[in-house]
């Protein structure tokens, strides 16, 4: 089996700065900043944690809630396609700066895109 | 998937769950004390351990694995998804301590000093739970130093807020009345490691009592790197331990003292700038030298400054803090 994208930048010890520098870029951009205004920084890290963890194929030990209830709250405050497009954008210039190639992030971003419809709250297109 | 409401047993009573509802919440409403302050998982007043069942990992944000290996967790923000099995921590978590002295300074300051019954493993920059006879809880952060004032002896500092319920109190108390502890809690404290690093201990009002015992363990341990001590009130004159303070400074070539208030006044050597902007101002340039940032006081300040300092750069592992959360009224039924 090839070694994952998650290893490749380092595993575990490698993505707390992963999280902080993806963290820190959507805190910044106006277009999603808002659904993550939330005061508690150290749970919205945790959990950004498990999101680059899933979508570098990290280790499969996501025990969080399923995407679609994840995300159902921010569905009612206008969560749409274009925020996806924003994070996932996001997502690969922090892989970016981590040093991983392009094809590597198309790679990540499928992933991200694969799940896409349950993020949204949406029956999967057909 | 069932979806029959979760249940709580609490000493031998079973307890049907609200939609929604935390464990201290369902105990209040069944007239069980539990002691609590801020309600929202920071103060750990009410922590308690489960002897059954699943807990939300959200319940043990904050606790450390020790801890949470134990079961315990947060009482406050605990909404179980299953049943759940739940105890005290009982009074083996409880130490008592005697108030030895009160005493009044500037900015409606109370300088409370108090004597364990016996020793209390702690790191100054910690918080204590502290208990009224009558069980009333508030938590206070540690301003003593276990290796300079003897490992019995607990330093306050306490702001007097009219119509307060704890600081009221004290304000009035005899000296040599007994209270109860619990804790140490947090993880707001030095540690001897990189002791080249520069350190920023920021802090708005009382938030100076963590921050002085922080700065005095870290001199005391010997720490060699630039110790900037930057704390404030809103007025000059509700500046207070400003004596100590300059003792501390003349004994140490590496203690900083910057004072700040909005209102300076007559004052000399107050900065008139609010807290986040002189730190902002000076924190980036150490960033890369191992900069380590302590911020106690208004929530405001801290949870404002610890996400301006990240922002610029400033990574989350190195920023320790303790937001001083104000009480919150018990809500929903229970305060009916
Ligand atoms: C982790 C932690 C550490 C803390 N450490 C300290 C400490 O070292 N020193 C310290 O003095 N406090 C500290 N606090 C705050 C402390 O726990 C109490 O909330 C505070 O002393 C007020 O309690 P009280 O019973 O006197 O007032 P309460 O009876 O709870 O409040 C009565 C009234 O006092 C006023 N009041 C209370 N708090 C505030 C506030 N923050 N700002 C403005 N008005 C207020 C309000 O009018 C309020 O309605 C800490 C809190 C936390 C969560
Ligand atoms: C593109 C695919 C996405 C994936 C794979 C994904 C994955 C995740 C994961 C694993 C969590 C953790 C859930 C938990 O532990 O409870 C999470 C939470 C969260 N996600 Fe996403 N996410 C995606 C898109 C988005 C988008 C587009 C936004 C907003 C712009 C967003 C905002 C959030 C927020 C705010 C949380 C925290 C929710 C809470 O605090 O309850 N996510 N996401």
């Amino acid at each position: 089996m090839s070694t994952s994208i998650y290893e490749k930048i380092g595993g575990e010890p490698a993505m707390a700065a992963a999280v902080e520098l993806f963290y820190r870029k959507v805190l910044s951009d106006d277009r999603v900043a808002h659904f993550f205004s939330d005061v508690d920084m150290d749970g919205q890290m945790a959990k950004q944690k498990g999101f680059l963890t899933m979508v570098t194929g990290g280790p499969n030990n996501y025990t969080g809630r399923n995407m679609r209830d994840a995300h159902a709250k921010l569905v009612v405050k206008g969560l749409d396609d274009g925020h996806v497009d924003a994070i996932i954008e996001l997502l690969g210039e922090t892989l970016k700066e981590l040093g991983v190639g392009d094809e590597e992030i198309q790679q990540v971003a499928a992933i991200a895109e694969s799940v896409r419809d349950d993020v949204l709250g949406r029956s999967s297109a057909s | 998937m069932s979806h029959a409401s979760p249940t709580l047993r609490f000493a031998g009573e079973t307890i049907a769950l609200e939609r929604g509802q935390t464990v201290l919440e369902a105990l209040e409403a069944r007239g069980v004390a539990v002691p609590s302050s801020c309600r929202a998982g920071a103060c750990q007043s009410c922590t308690m351990r489960a002897v059954s069942g699943e807990l939300p990992s959200e319940s043990q944000a904050g606790l450390s694995p020790a801890k949470r290996a134990l079961g315990h967790f947060l009482a406050c923000v605990c909404r179980p998804a299953g049943d759940l099995e739940v105890a005290s921590l009982g009074d083996a978590a409880e130490l008592s301590a005697t108030i030895v002295e009160v005493r009044r300074t500037s900015g409606a300051v109370l300088l409370v000093r108090l004597r364990t019954a016996s020793p209390l493993d702690y790191r100054p920059g910690q918080f204590i739970t502290l208990l009224r006879p009558d069980g009333l809880a508030r938590p206070y952060s540690i301003a003593s130093v276990p290796a300079l004032d003897g490992p019995s002896e607990l330093h306050l500092h306490v702001r007097h807020y009219p119509g307060g319920a704890m600081s009221g109190w004290l304000a009035g108390v005899r000296e040599g009345v007994e209270v109860s502890l619990r804790g140490p809690f947090g993880e707001c404290f030095y540690v001897a490691e990189d002791r080249d690093a520069p350190l920023l201990l920021v802090g708005s009002g009382t938030g100076l009592a963590p921050l002085y015992g922080i700065a005095r363990d870290a001199l005391a341990g010997g720490h060699r790197g630039p110790i900037t001590l930057l704390y404030g009130a809103r007025r000059a004159e509700d500046l207070y331990l400003r004596e100590e303070l300059a003792l501390l400074a003349a004994e140490h070539d590496n203690l900083e003292l910057i004072a700040s208030a909005l209102e300076v006044g007559e004052a000399v050597d107050v900065d008139g700038r609010a807290l986040d902007v002189i730190a902002l101002e000076r924190a980036p340039a150490d960033f890369s030298r191992g900069l380590r940032v302590f911020l106690c006081g208004a929530p405001a300040l801290v949870n404002g400054l610890r996400r301006q300092l990240f922002m610029a750069g400033a990574s989350m592992r190195s920023i320790f803090a303790d937001a001083f959360l104000p009480s919150a009224p018990a809500t929903g039924p229970s305060s009916v």
